[in-house]
Protein backbone atom coordinates (compact mmCIF):
# COMPACT_ATOMS: atom_id res chain seq x y z
CA UNK A 1 0.00 0.00 0.00
CA UNK A 2 1.00 3.33 -0.83
CA UNK A 3 1.40 6.21 1.48
CA UNK A 4 -1.64 8.18 -0.09
CA UNK A 5 -4.16 5.52 0.55
CA UNK A 6 -2.58 4.51 3.88
CA UNK A 7 -3.25 8.85 4.51
CA UNK A 8 -6.84 8.48 3.25
CA UNK A 9 -7.43 5.40 5.43
CA UNK A 10 -6.02 6.94 8.66
CA UNK A 11 -9.30 8.76 9.55
CA UNK A 12 -11.51 5.46 9.54
CA UNK A 13 -8.39 3.38 10.67
CA UNK A 14 -8.39 6.09 13.94
CA UNK A 15 -12.42 5.21 14.59
CA UNK A 16 -11.63 1.58 13.69
CA UNK A 17 -13.78 1.58 10.78
CA UNK A 18 -11.59 0.08 8.58
CA UNK A 19 -12.27 -3.31 8.03
CA UNK A 20 -9.72 -6.76 8.65
CA UNK A 21 -7.77 -6.75 5.46
CA UNK A 22 -7.59 -2.73 5.02
CA UNK A 23 -6.45 -2.31 9.00
CA UNK A 24 -3.70 -5.30 8.29
CA UNK A 25 -2.14 -3.46 5.32
CA UNK A 26 -2.31 -0.30 7.24
CA UNK A 27 -0.48 -1.47 9.68
CA UNK A 28 1.88 -3.02 7.20
CA UNK A 29 2.77 0.18 5.88
CA UNK A 30 3.21 2.03 9.08
CA UNK A 31 5.72 -0.22 10.62
CA UNK A 32 7.82 0.62 7.68
CA UNK A 33 7.17 4.29 7.22
CA UNK A 34 8.38 6.83 9.21
CA UNK A 35 6.47 9.57 7.47
CA UNK A 36 3.53 8.20 8.13
CA UNK A 37 3.77 7.24 11.57
CA UNK A 38 4.24 10.85 11.80
CA UNK A 39 1.29 11.85 10.01
CA UNK A 40 -0.93 9.49 12.00
CA UNK A 41 0.31 10.90 15.46
CA UNK A 42 -0.51 14.56 14.03
CA UNK A 43 -3.98 13.61 13.24
CA UNK A 44 -4.55 11.10 16.49
CA UNK A 45 -3.34 14.50 18.22
CA UNK A 46 -5.52 16.93 15.75
CA UNK A 47 -8.87 14.50 17.08
CA UNK A 48 -8.20 14.66 21.01
CA UNK A 49 -7.81 18.60 20.15
CA UNK A 50 -10.88 19.10 18.87
CA UNK A 51 -12.51 16.85 21.14
CA UNK A 52 -11.22 18.32 24.51
CA UNK A 53 -12.32 21.99 22.86
CA UNK A 54 -14.13 24.04 26.03
CA UNK A 55 -17.93 22.25 26.98
CA UNK A 56 -20.31 25.78 27.05
CA UNK A 57 -23.14 25.26 29.56
CA UNK A 58 -26.63 25.53 29.04
CA UNK A 59 -27.90 29.26 29.93
CA UNK A 60 -29.78 29.54 32.97
CA UNK A 61 -33.45 29.66 32.18
CA UNK A 62 -33.06 28.03 28.84
CA UNK A 63 -36.07 25.64 29.45
CA UNK A 64 -38.59 29.27 30.77
CA UNK A 65 -37.56 30.83 27.81
CA UNK A 66 -38.73 28.16 25.93
CA UNK A 67 -41.89 27.76 28.00
CA UNK A 68 -42.41 31.10 27.34
CA UNK A 69 -41.88 30.94 23.30
CA UNK A 70 -44.21 28.40 23.02
CA UNK A 71 -47.18 30.01 25.07
CA UNK A 72 -47.03 32.41 22.10
CA UNK A 73 -47.03 29.32 19.45
CA UNK A 74 -50.46 29.07 17.48
CA UNK A 75 -52.51 25.61 18.46
CA UNK A 76 -50.57 23.31 16.73
CA UNK A 77 -53.25 21.04 13.92
CA UNK A 78 -51.70 18.10 13.94
CA UNK A 79 -54.09 15.00 12.40
CA UNK A 80 -56.43 13.35 14.67
CA UNK A 81 -54.46 10.20 13.58
CA UNK A 82 -50.96 11.64 14.01
CA UNK A 83 -48.11 10.57 11.94
CA UNK A 84 -47.60 7.72 10.83
CA UNK A 85 -45.19 6.10 12.66
CA UNK A 86 -47.67 6.60 15.96
CA UNK A 87 -51.12 5.84 14.23
CA UNK A 88 -50.72 2.13 15.18
CA UNK A 89 -50.35 3.76 19.48
CA UNK A 90 -52.76 6.34 18.82
CA UNK A 91 -55.31 4.33 16.93
CA UNK A 92 -54.76 1.41 19.85
CA UNK A 93 -55.99 4.00 22.44
CA UNK A 94 -58.84 5.16 20.77
CA UNK A 95 -59.60 1.44 20.46
CA UNK A 96 -59.05 0.86 23.49
CA UNK A 97 -61.43 3.66 24.98
CA UNK A 98 -64.18 2.98 22.50
CA UNK A 99 -64.15 -0.95 23.81
CA UNK A 100 -64.76 0.73 27.11
CA UNK A 101 -67.28 3.10 26.18
CA UNK A 102 -69.22 -0.22 24.61
CA UNK A 103 -68.94 -2.31 27.93
CA UNK A 104 -70.43 0.80 30.19
CA UNK A 105 -72.96 1.29 27.64
CA UNK A 106 -74.09 -2.15 27.72
CA UNK A 107 -73.73 -2.48 31.66
CA UNK A 108 -76.34 0.78 31.97
CA UNK A 109 -78.39 -0.95 29.66
CA UNK A 110 -78.89 -4.25 31.23
CA UNK A 111 -79.53 -1.66 34.38
CA UNK A 112 -81.99 0.50 32.87
CA UNK A 113 -84.00 -2.80 31.16
CA UNK A 114 -83.91 -4.47 34.61
CA UNK B 1 -41.82 8.10 34.59
CA UNK B 2 -43.74 8.88 30.75
CA UNK B 3 -41.41 6.98 28.28
CA UNK B 4 -40.55 9.16 24.43
CA UNK B 5 -43.24 7.11 22.94
CA UNK B 6 -45.78 8.38 25.53
CA UNK B 7 -44.10 11.97 25.38
CA UNK B 8 -43.97 11.92 21.69
CA UNK B 9 -48.01 10.47 21.55
CA UNK B 10 -49.04 13.30 23.68
CA UNK B 11 -47.31 15.78 22.21
CA UNK B 12 -49.16 15.19 18.88
CA UNK B 13 -52.47 15.26 20.89
CA UNK B 14 -51.22 19.01 21.56
CA UNK B 15 -49.82 18.28 24.96
CA UNK B 16 -47.30 20.68 25.23
CA UNK B 17 -46.10 20.27 28.66
CA UNK B 18 -44.57 16.51 27.04
CA UNK B 19 -43.11 18.31 24.26
CA UNK B 20 -41.12 20.30 26.93
CA UNK B 21 -40.69 17.42 28.79
CA UNK B 22 -38.88 15.73 25.49
CA UNK B 23 -37.05 19.62 25.03
CA UNK B 24 -35.72 19.18 28.63
CA UNK B 25 -34.45 15.68 27.87
CA UNK B 26 -32.46 17.05 24.68
CA UNK B 27 -31.72 20.91 25.32
CA UNK B 28 -28.22 20.29 26.23
CA UNK B 29 -27.15 18.44 23.84
CA UNK B 30 -29.40 20.99 21.13
CA UNK B 31 -27.77 24.08 22.46
CA UNK B 32 -24.03 22.33 22.27
CA UNK B 33 -24.51 21.48 18.38
CA UNK B 34 -26.10 25.06 17.88
CA UNK B 35 -22.92 26.21 19.96
CA UNK B 36 -20.46 24.10 17.68
CA UNK B 37 -22.05 26.17 14.77
CA UNK B 38 -22.29 29.40 15.44
CA UNK B 39 -19.20 29.80 17.94
CA UNK B 40 -20.49 31.72 20.55
CA UNK B 41 -23.79 31.65 23.59
CA UNK B 42 -25.60 34.57 22.55
CA UNK B 43 -26.17 32.72 18.66
CA UNK B 44 -26.28 29.37 20.00
CA UNK B 45 -29.04 30.06 22.49
CA UNK B 46 -31.07 31.57 19.57
CA UNK B 47 -30.75 28.71 17.07
CA UNK B 48 -31.44 26.26 19.94
CA UNK B 49 -34.53 27.58 20.74
CA UNK B 50 -35.79 28.33 16.97
CA UNK B 51 -34.55 24.49 16.35
CA UNK B 52 -36.87 23.29 18.90
CA UNK B 53 -40.07 25.20 18.11
CA UNK B 54 -39.62 24.24 14.29
CA UNK B 55 -39.42 20.89 16.29
CA UNK B 56 -42.41 21.53 17.77
CA UNK B 57 -43.63 23.53 14.38
CA UNK B 58 -43.35 20.18 12.51
CA UNK B 59 -43.75 17.18 14.68
CA UNK B 60 -46.71 15.79 12.80
CA UNK B 61 -43.97 15.04 9.84
CA UNK B 62 -42.01 13.04 12.29
CA UNK B 63 -41.88 9.73 10.41
CA UNK B 64 -40.11 7.79 13.03
CA UNK B 65 -37.66 6.12 10.56
CA UNK B 66 -35.03 7.63 12.76
CA UNK B 67 -34.86 7.92 16.19
CA UNK B 68 -36.49 11.01 18.09
CA UNK B 69 -33.00 12.61 18.99
CA UNK B 70 -31.20 12.28 15.42
CA UNK B 71 -34.27 14.04 14.44
CA UNK B 72 -34.11 17.05 16.68
CA UNK B 73 -30.04 16.91 15.70
CA UNK B 74 -30.92 17.09 11.99
CA UNK B 75 -33.43 19.77 12.43
CA UNK B 76 -30.68 22.01 14.78
CA UNK B 77 -27.68 21.18 12.13
CA UNK B 78 -29.98 22.37 8.80
CA UNK B 79 -31.36 25.72 10.93
CA UNK B 80 -27.69 26.31 11.80
CA UNK B 81 -26.38 25.75 8.65
CA UNK B 82 -29.07 27.63 7.03
CA UNK B 83 -28.17 30.67 9.16
CA UNK B 84 -24.76 30.42 8.27
CA UNK B 85 -25.67 30.50 4.93
CA UNK B 86 -27.96 33.61 5.30
CA UNK B 87 -25.25 35.75 6.43
CA UNK B 88 -22.77 34.74 4.00
CA UNK B 89 -24.94 35.79 1.69
CA UNK B 90 -25.78 39.08 3.42
CA UNK B 91 -21.85 39.65 3.86
CA UNK B 92 -20.78 38.78 -0.31
CA UNK B 93 -24.12 41.13 -1.43
CA UNK B 94 -22.34 44.39 0.36
CA UNK B 95 -20.23 45.65 -2.30
CA UNK B 96 -16.49 46.06 -0.94
CA UNK B 97 -15.59 48.41 -3.86
CA UNK B 98 -18.69 50.78 -2.45
CA UNK B 99 -17.48 54.06 -0.42
CA UNK B 100 -18.48 54.39 2.94
CA UNK B 101 -20.13 57.71 4.06
CA UNK B 102 -19.22 59.05 6.90
CA UNK B 103 -21.29 61.29 9.29
CA UNK B 104 -20.16 64.63 8.21
CA UNK B 105 -21.20 63.10 4.60
CA UNK B 106 -17.85 62.84 3.97
CA UNK B 107 -16.72 59.74 1.64
CA UNK B 108 -14.29 57.29 2.83
CA UNK B 109 -12.60 54.21 0.93
CA UNK B 110 -13.16 51.00 3.03
CA UNK B 111 -10.18 48.99 4.28
CA UNK B 112 -10.16 45.26 3.94
CA UNK B 113 -8.39 43.77 6.82
CA UNK B 114 -7.03 40.41 6.58
CA UNK B 115 -7.82 38.80 9.91
CA UNK B 116 -5.64 35.52 9.50
CA UNK B 117 -3.53 34.82 12.19
CA UNK B 118 0.10 35.39 11.78
CA UNK B 119 2.55 32.47 11.83
CA UNK B 120 3.95 33.22 15.50
CA UNK B 121 0.19 33.53 16.60
CA UNK B 122 -0.74 30.37 14.55
CA UNK B 123 1.78 28.19 16.51
CA UNK B 124 1.16 29.85 20.06
CA UNK B 125 -2.91 29.32 19.72
CA UNK B 126 -3.11 25.87 18.06
CA UNK B 127 -4.77 23.93 21.19
CA UNK B 128 -6.59 26.95 21.77
CA UNK B 129 -10.30 26.29 21.67
CA UNK B 130 -11.16 29.64 20.23
CA UNK B 131 -8.20 28.93 17.44
CA UNK B 132 -10.20 25.92 16.74
CA UNK B 133 -13.41 27.51 16.40
CA UNK B 134 -11.79 30.30 14.25
CA UNK B 135 -10.26 27.77 11.96
CA UNK B 136 -13.79 25.43 11.88
CA UNK B 137 -15.54 28.59 10.80
CA UNK B 138 -13.38 29.19 7.49
CA UNK B 139 -14.21 25.26 6.07
CA UNK B 140 -17.10 24.57 3.98
CA UNK B 141 -20.08 23.88 5.46
CA UNK B 142 -20.22 20.06 4.69
CA UNK B 143 -16.70 19.52 6.36
CA UNK B 144 -17.55 21.78 9.43
CA UNK B 145 -20.57 19.79 10.13
CA UNK B 146 -18.61 16.25 9.77
CA UNK B 147 -16.10 17.22 12.24
CA UNK B 148 -18.28 18.70 15.10
CA UNK B 149 -20.72 15.89 14.82
CA UNK B 150 -17.57 13.00 14.79
CA UNK B 151 -14.69 14.78 16.73
CA UNK B 152 -16.70 17.43 18.55
CA UNK B 153 -20.18 16.04 19.51
CA UNK B 154 -18.60 12.37 19.35
CA UNK B 155 -21.63 10.95 17.33
CA UNK B 156 -21.23 7.30 15.65
CA UNK B 157 -21.08 7.21 11.37
CA UNK B 158 -24.42 5.38 11.45
CA UNK B 159 -25.64 8.70 13.62
CA UNK B 160 -23.99 10.88 11.35
CA UNK B 161 -25.33 9.21 8.77
CA UNK B 162 -28.84 9.35 9.70
CA UNK B 163 -28.66 13.12 11.12
CA UNK B 164 -27.11 14.44 7.85
CA UNK B 165 -29.45 11.76 5.13
CA UNK B 166 -26.25 10.25 3.97
CA UNK B 167 -24.55 6.98 3.77
CA UNK B 168 -22.03 5.42 5.93
CA UNK B 169 -19.14 5.31 3.14
CA UNK B 170 -20.40 9.14 2.61
CA UNK B 171 -19.87 9.92 5.98
CA UNK B 172 -16.14 8.19 6.00
CA UNK B 173 -15.20 9.48 2.74
CA UNK B 174 -16.22 13.10 3.80
CA UNK B 175 -14.89 12.64 6.92
CA UNK B 176 -11.31 11.70 5.98
CA UNK B 177 -11.19 14.88 3.62
CA UNK B 178 -12.66 17.04 6.19
CA UNK B 179 -9.85 16.20 8.65
CA UNK B 180 -7.22 16.55 6.13
CA UNK B 181 -8.27 19.90 5.54
CA UNK B 182 -8.85 20.81 8.56
CA UNK B 183 -5.14 19.41 9.68
CA UNK B 184 -3.48 21.60 6.57
CA UNK B 185 -5.32 24.76 7.44
CA UNK B 186 -4.43 24.16 11.89
CA UNK B 187 -0.66 23.49 9.96
CA UNK B 188 -0.87 27.11 8.79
Amino acid sequence: MRCKKVRDLISPYLDQMTDEKESHLIEEHLSACLACQEFMAQMKDMCRNLKITDQPLLPAGFAEDFHQRLQKEAPRRAPWYGSRSLRPLILKNAGNRFKEEVVRFYHWRNKTVE
Amino acid sequence: MPSEEQLLTRSLQGDNEAFEELVIKYQNKVYTLAYRYMGNEEDAYDMAQESLLKAYRSLSTFKGKSSFSTWIYRITTNVCLDELRRRKRRIISLSLDEPLATREGDEVEKEIVDSAPTADLVYERKEDSQYIQTILNRLRPEHKSILILRDMMDFSYTEIADILQCSVGTVKSRLSRARLVFKEKLSG
